[in-house]
């Protein structure tokens, strides 16, 4: 007898954890396909905040945790100081007038206006795809001007959104960096703005597991066995739908389980098991980039540009690089002036990823995979990037080792898109995956 | 002018130029935070501060409240746009109010608009609207400077304080008339405002001289510093509503708690025959319909919360948004936010446990109430062709 | 055109008697004037340039050498219009309804598909090619039929209500499949649909130049796929989603109309442009000639775009602040170029001349499209371009040119260039002659006069907004600008039919019919008798 489950939550992340969690323990059946290889990458980066909901549902003050804020965001262009927000708005406006940046009235009133554009809304559901009722739902939405003005605000360009509100290049820079890089999106793009109200989220902020302790990761995954998610540590061979209410996930072992919803908490996750392409609107989530995760290895910890180590640093010269780095990242090439973000872990080492790599390279007429002289190259580019805002970096590095992800890789698992749903978020992932898979449950889709 | 809702996260409240001499004067020293600025609530005690502004004259800091100066050929024009205040007809030295209302005529705000001089007006709002003030500047002559952080403001209001100001040797410009001028070679801006039925005067000016100023006024003048709370009680009295606290600005707000003038009982503030304001024709439209009303009340009770829930008939109408104990009529006075159908004048308050039950309320007037239905009756009177 | 000059303004004059007043006369202003007209309004049209018909005008592109302007096909013509309007009676007649299209691809390939996009997958040669074919068109063209009501231009506030009214309706009466699909393709890009439909080949190569073409959008960016949708659910000559030729070209639905307007007794004023519109208390008085004069009435409806409909002639202080910052569309990046070419010689052989007669089109690989977007985009001229041509001198003998041959052309996407110098300019021909070349070898050779039309070009000459005749932005922004425009700010007696009224572009006229009718409406209400 094949084991029937409501959902099958495809992924190796803290969202992906924490969603099967909050499910189970409201009545799901519930059964969690991990990837095979040893997990390492879940330890030292810094992840999305874990709203105190989830907190309180999952019982977490019984472990040992301890999470921090990340103390700013931080810009580094190419020339002036970083610009730097913090999670207080006093700190922000004495850090944004430090950086000759005078816009901290308009910057208070943009992140309320995101809030009230991002709230409730039709592209939200639409890009969730947990709402079946589309026409219904597209008939509200014309028939109400405010919030047709708002959904199309999202479907624009998040420079056009920027350069509506601010006039100092150097904070737009900085807000657009932040928003767009982690999704490797262009911000010229059509529904570019959406990752604004993503970013502008409460949830968005990133924590960091503070000193030695027990990981968030190996946490949530107590709390998983613990609350009874089957977990399956093997690849998964293919899926099938024979049309009823229930998809077949077909193990490398033939191992068969049986679900009604295949859930994927973050859009990476959906990359990764080959189901990319089931996100409704992928082009707003950033698809057809990889992303390349690299930790340096150095001899001394390195001193933190705009002195502060638990900060999220991006690189870029200009806003328009993320435009332009998208633009050749899906035409096949590698950027010429990669957008790269870094964090500095509390062991010293140097955590760096840039969103903006090719997925399938186009050369001489033909597309091609990654090959180990790819991989090499983005190593280069991306410590280049580094060594650019960080002096003296190039003499302290020990080791570095380079993870490409979202890379074109074999067959499609996914053959349908029917019953798969994508959660969007990048920024608040945790908690985005958590109430998109409650609001599942509640009967909406 | 009227302080706006407390900060809900008050993340460490810059000082405002006042800040240490309103600390010093400070026995009770609670504080909280209002867009981002420290505002002491209680001085010495609530009943004293309130005694003082009844019979004398209080002083308080108006530092937290935004303000904006407005320059250029289009600056009445903008003004008469952003808020309802008729700009266009003030005469240097006048002063107006009004609210801010977005397109479909919901209040977003309360408005003051002062013209100095012939080239400058001042423009000050409970909370602060940098996005809102460069959107509409868009296709006109007009700049506005939001000079909050450059200026320290203070209020003296009660009976007695153009005696206090005189004995500060700090001339009191007319009954209503604005000015700017030199006062001991501190050049300020001195203009009369209301507050409710106390009449008292606002002094603007550069930040550096705050203390002097304040300093004077302590010394020489008999004033009695006052702090949030005492202000609260004669802002209920007065019937003014608190932004945040007893309407959501429109512009945040989800539809259902969407105000238009008229259900706030601002209607007098927003007359539709006046010019071009902003979300004019939408009010228009919605003009008649009324789904909610706010109201003031006196409750017969020492104890009521906002949040307590209105009865009319039996029937649960609505709730209290915000109230305090009134030492002058010795009974709570309360907004309550209610459906708009209902017309009583009788209610009831639902008061929690241990007491559990119910004590009566009655609509009081107030001197906002009493001005709002001067304009009904107005309105009522004139056939307006024009609509 | 034979309208008669504003000879007789001056300034200080002012003009009474008139019920409404048109400003403009684009296609939508002169179907708004004949509807008001026909109903016995005292009508009034005004243009500010000396001919009529917006950026849809005759033009000698060569000694003797007539050509068009602005359009050269009919994509979607209200049937509604042409039937009120009675524009058959006043000369408009299709040289071809329902025109073929061959594909040209970069590898030589060629492919006919019949007019008729339903059936045109009966021409596939292998059956799984017909299958994806079939059901990708059938679903597409019963999607875009149920999302008809959505692109029909709002005709006023209270019509937003309607429009989801009439959607209401057809979504019960739409299968659970249509609404997902709605859901799944409402943020979709072409390449998204595309790539889960279609194997890689010539299908799914000529789909994303066509739906690219006419959606203007970028295939790989978010609500492209709509954009598409929106020209399958467009109706011209009573079909859906056809391509049709009038005889006379374009041009000819603009003499048709301007005959309609003459018939229904409304006065056309050409070189009169309009300085500002007069608001007194919230409703329209009447216009300021820019002269000096001023005709006063009770109804205006503007058929200019909306940033000088507004923005100049009302002016911010009389507009809602939300209103004026939806109207501020984002600057468009892209944009089509237009190029008329004459040609030395004649086609000889049967085969070419029946392909005279059709849609030819240049489909650029997808990647190329893809990249050309992308420079497009950034401002720099593609290297390769879709190309959308046709032979009006074999669909109309009356525009055939002796010995010789013209070829009318529309490529997308170019940056949109606000002054493009010459330079740039000659790079564009150049790509547009290299697709053309894909087409018919050799054909450069036979080029004689090559006239290029851009958006600036077209400006100069009807005095818009260059950023009109811009591409459109996504669906969900048209959506938008059409519902806050129509609104026209909720100032009474004002209605708006400019470009931003309509979703998608080409001749529809639904917008200058939904604008007259709402007048008229209004107008009754009122107590008005015409």
């Amino acid at each position: 007898m094949t084991a029937h489950f409501d959902f099958l939550i495809i992924g190796d992340d803290e969202a992906s954890l924490c969603a099967a969690a909050c499910a189970q323990k409201a009545g799901a059946k519930v059964a969690m396909v991990r990837s095979s290889k040893s997990n390492k990458k879940q330890s030292a980066r810094a992840l999305s905040s874990v709203p105190n909901f989830i907190w309180r549902r999952l019982d977490l003050q019984e472990f040992d945790l301890t999470l921090d804020k990340v103390s700013a965001r931080v810009t580094l262009l190419e020339s002036g100081d970083p610009v730097v927000t913090l999670v207080g708005g006093r700190d922000t406006k004495a850090a944004l007038a430090n950086a000759g940046v005078d816009e901290y009235a308009l910057w208070e009133d943009f992140v309320d206006e995101t809030a009230v554009l991002a709230d409730g809304g039709f592209i939200n559901s639409a890009l969730s795809g947990a709402s079946k009722d589309g026409a219904a739902s597209l008939a509200n939405l014309l028939g109400d001007r405010t919030a047709l003005s708002r959904a199309s605000l999202l479907a624009g360009s998040c420079r056009a959104l920027l350069d509506d509100c601010f006039e100092d290049n150097r904070l737009k820079d900085h807000i657009a960096a932040h928003a767009l890089a982690p999704s490797g999106l262009g911000g010229a793009e059509p529904g570019s703005a959406f990752a604004l109200t993503d970013y502008f989220d409460d949830d968005a902020w990133r924590m960091r597991v503070a000193g030695e302790g027990k990981s968030l990761y190996e946490i949530l995954t107590a709390v998983c066995e613990r609350s009874g998610v089957k977990i399956f540590t093997k690849p998964l061979g293919r899926m099938s739908s024979d049309g009823g209410k229930y998809k077949t996930a077909v193990f490398d072992d033939d191992e068969k389980l049986k679900t009604r919803v295949v859930f994927f908490a973050t859009p990476d996750a959906a990359v990764e098991a080959g189901a990319g392409h089931c996100a409704p609107g992928a082009s707003i989530r950033g698809a057809g980039t990889a992303t390349a995760a690299m930790r340096l290895k150095l001899s001394e910890k390195i001193d933190a540009p705009a002195h502060d180590e638990d900060a999220i640093f991006q690189i870029i010269d200009d806003g328009d690089d993320l435009q332009d780095a998208r633009d050749a990242a899906i035409s096949g090439r590698p950027p010429e002036r990669l957008p790269v973000e870094f964090e500095i872990a509390k062991n010293g080492d140097i955590l760096a990823r840039s969103a903006y790599f090719p997925s399938v390279f186009y050369a001489d007429n033909e597309w091609r995979g990654w090959t180990s002289q790819d991989r090499q190259a983005a190593a280069m580019q991306i410590r280049e990037r580094l060594t650019s805002r960080l002096p003296g970096l190039a003499n302290l590095i020990l080791k570095a080792t380079i993870d490409i992800t979202g890379a074109v890789s074999g067959d499609a698992v996914f053959p349908d898109c029917a019953g798969v749903v994508v959660q969007p978020s990048r920024h608040s992932a945790i908690s985005a995956a958590v109430r998109l898979i409650d609001r599942m449950m509640a009967g909406d889709g | 002018m009227i302080f706006p809702a407390a900060d809900i996260i008050a993340d460490a409240p810059r000082p405002t130029p006042l800040f240490s001499a309103a600390a010093s004067a400070s026995n009770a020293n609670i504080w909280t935070s209002i867009n981002g600025w420290s505002a002491s609530r209680v001085m010495t005690s609530i009943e004293s501060e309130y005694e003082a502004a009844k019979a004398g004259a209080v002083i308080a800091d108006l530092g937290p409240i935004a303000r904006y100066a407005v320059r250029g050929s289009d600056a009445p024009a903008f003004l008469a746009r952003v808020t309802t205040a008729p700009a266009q007809r003030l005469d240097p030295g006048d002063s107006a109010r009004g609210l801010v209302l977005d397109d479909r005529g919901g209040v977003i705000d309360l408005a003051e608009v002062s013209r100095l001089s012939s080239d400058l007006f001042l423009l000050t709002t409970p909370t602060a609207h940098a996005r809102r003030l460069k959107m509409a500047a868009r296709g006109m002559d007009a700049i506005a400077d939001d000079i909050t952080e450059q200026v320290a403001v203070l209020g003296i209001f009660g009976p007695e304080a153009s005696e206090a100001l005189s004995a500060a040797g700090l001339k009191m410009p007319g009954d209503i008339v604005a000015a700017s001028g030199m006062v001991r070679g501190v050049e300020t801006a001195a203009r009369p405002i209301q507050f409710g039925a106390l009449p008292g005067v606002e002094l603007i000016f550069p930040k550096e001289e705050a203390l002097t100023v304040w300093g004077r006024l302590l010394r020489r003048g008999k004033v009695t510093p006052i702090g949030l709370d005492a202000l609260e009680v004669l802002r209920l009295e007065s019937g003014a509503p608190r932004p945040g606290v007893d309407f959501i600005a429109a512009d945040r707000a989800r539809p259902g708690a969407v105000r238009t003038p008229f259900e706030l009982g601002l209607a007098h503030l927003a007359p539709l025959d006046r010019g071009g304001f902003n979300g004019r024709r939408g009010l228009r439209r919605r003009a008649l319909e009324s789904k909610r009303r706010l109201i003031t009340l006196s409750i017969d009770d020492d104890a009521s919360m906002p949040g307590a829930a209105v009865f009319a008939q039996g029937k649960s109408v609505g709730r209290i948004t915000s109230c305090a104990w009134s030492p002058a009529i010795r009974r709570v006075v309360a907004f309550a936010d209610i459906s708009g159908d209902c017309a009583d004048t009788n209610y009831e308050i639902a008061i929690p446990a241990p007491a559990d039950g119910r004590v009566t309320a009655r609509v009081f007037e107030t001197a906002e109430s009493a001005l709002a239905l001067d304009f009904r009756r107005s309105q009522n009177a004139a056939t307006d062709f024009r609509l | 055109m034979t309208a008669k000059p504003e000879a007789t303004q001056s300034a200080g004059r002012i003009e009474g008697g008139i019920d409404a007043i048109v400003i403009g006369a684009s296609a939508d202003g002169l179907a708004a004037a004949a509807y008001l007209g026909k109903a016995g309004l005292r009508t009034l049209l005004l243009e500010e340039s000396a001919e009529i018909g917006g950026p849809v005008r005759a033009r000698d592109i060569a000694p003797g050498v007539a050509g068009v302007d602005g359009e050269h096909l009919v994509r979607i013509l209200d049937p509604d219009v042409i039937n009120e309007l009675e524009l058959y009676r006043h000369g408009v007649n299709y040289a071809a309804r329902r025109l073929d299209s061959v594909y040209y691809f970069d590898d030589g390939e060629t492919l006919h598909l019949d007019g008729d996009l339903q059936h045109a997958a009966d021409l596939m040669l292998d059956d799984d090619t017909r299958d994806q074919f079939g059901t990708f068109m059938r679903e597409a063209l019963e999607l875009a039929a149920f999302l008809r009501p959505t692109f029909a231009p709002l005709r006023s506030t209270e019509d937003a209500q309607s429009t989801k009214q009439a959607l209401d309706k057809s979504v019960r009466q739409a299968s659970p499949e249509i609404s997902a699909l709605i859901a799944r393709y409402a943020l979709a890009s072409i390449e998204d649909v595309l790539n889960a439909s279609f194997d890689d080949g010539p299908i799914k190569t000529l789909l994303t130049s066509e739906a690219a073409f006419l959606s203007g959008a970028a295939p790989h960016e978010a609500f492209s796929f709509m954009g598409f949708l929106r020209c399958l659910a467009g109706e011209t000559a009573g079909l859906q989603g056809a391509v049709a030729y009038p005889d006379g070209g374009v041009v000819s639905i603009i003499n048709s109309l301007r005959r309609a307007v003459q018939a229904a007794k409304v006065e056309i004023r050409a070189a009169a442009p309009v300085k500002s519109i007069l608001i007194e208390w919230d409703r329209a008085a009447g216009v300021v000639l820019q002269g000096g004069g001023q005709v006063r009435a009770p109804i205006i409806v503007n058929a200019l775009d909306a940033s000088r409909a507004y923005l100049d002639m009302i002016g911010p202080d009389a507009l809602d602040i939300e209103f004026q910052r939806m109207l501020t569309a984002p600057q468009s990046h892209l944009a089509s170029a237009r190029l008329q070419i004459t040609l030395r010689g004649v086609a000889k052989d049967e085969a070419t001349k029946e392909n005279l007669r059709r849609r030819l089109v240049f489909s650029p690989p997808p990647n190329d499209v893809r990249r050309a977007f992308i420079d497009a985009r950034a401002g720099r001229i593609p290297e390769s371009a879709i190309v959308e041509a046709i032979f009006p001198g074999a669909l109309d003998t009356d525009a055939a040119v002796d010995g010789g041959q013209i070829l009318s052309i529309v490529a997308h996407p170019f940056p949109f260039d606000q002054a493009p110098d010459a330079r740039r300019r000659n790079e564009i021909s150049t790509v547009i002659l290299a697709a053309l070349e894909k087409i018919a070898p050799g054909i450069s050779e036979q080029v004689d006069v090559i006239d290029l039309r851009l958006p600036c070009d077209l400006a100069k000459v009807t005095g818009a907004n260059i950023a009109a005749y811009a591409a459109k932005p996504t669906i969900m922004q048209q959506w938008a600008l059409a519902g806050t425009a129509v609104s026209a700010s909720d100032i009474g007696g004002v209605y708006f039919c400019g470009p931003e009224a309509q979703i998608g572009s080409g001749i529809s006229c639904t917008a200058g019919k939904n604008a007259a009718k709402a007048a008229l409406r209004e107008f009754k209400k009122e107590g008005g008798a015409p």
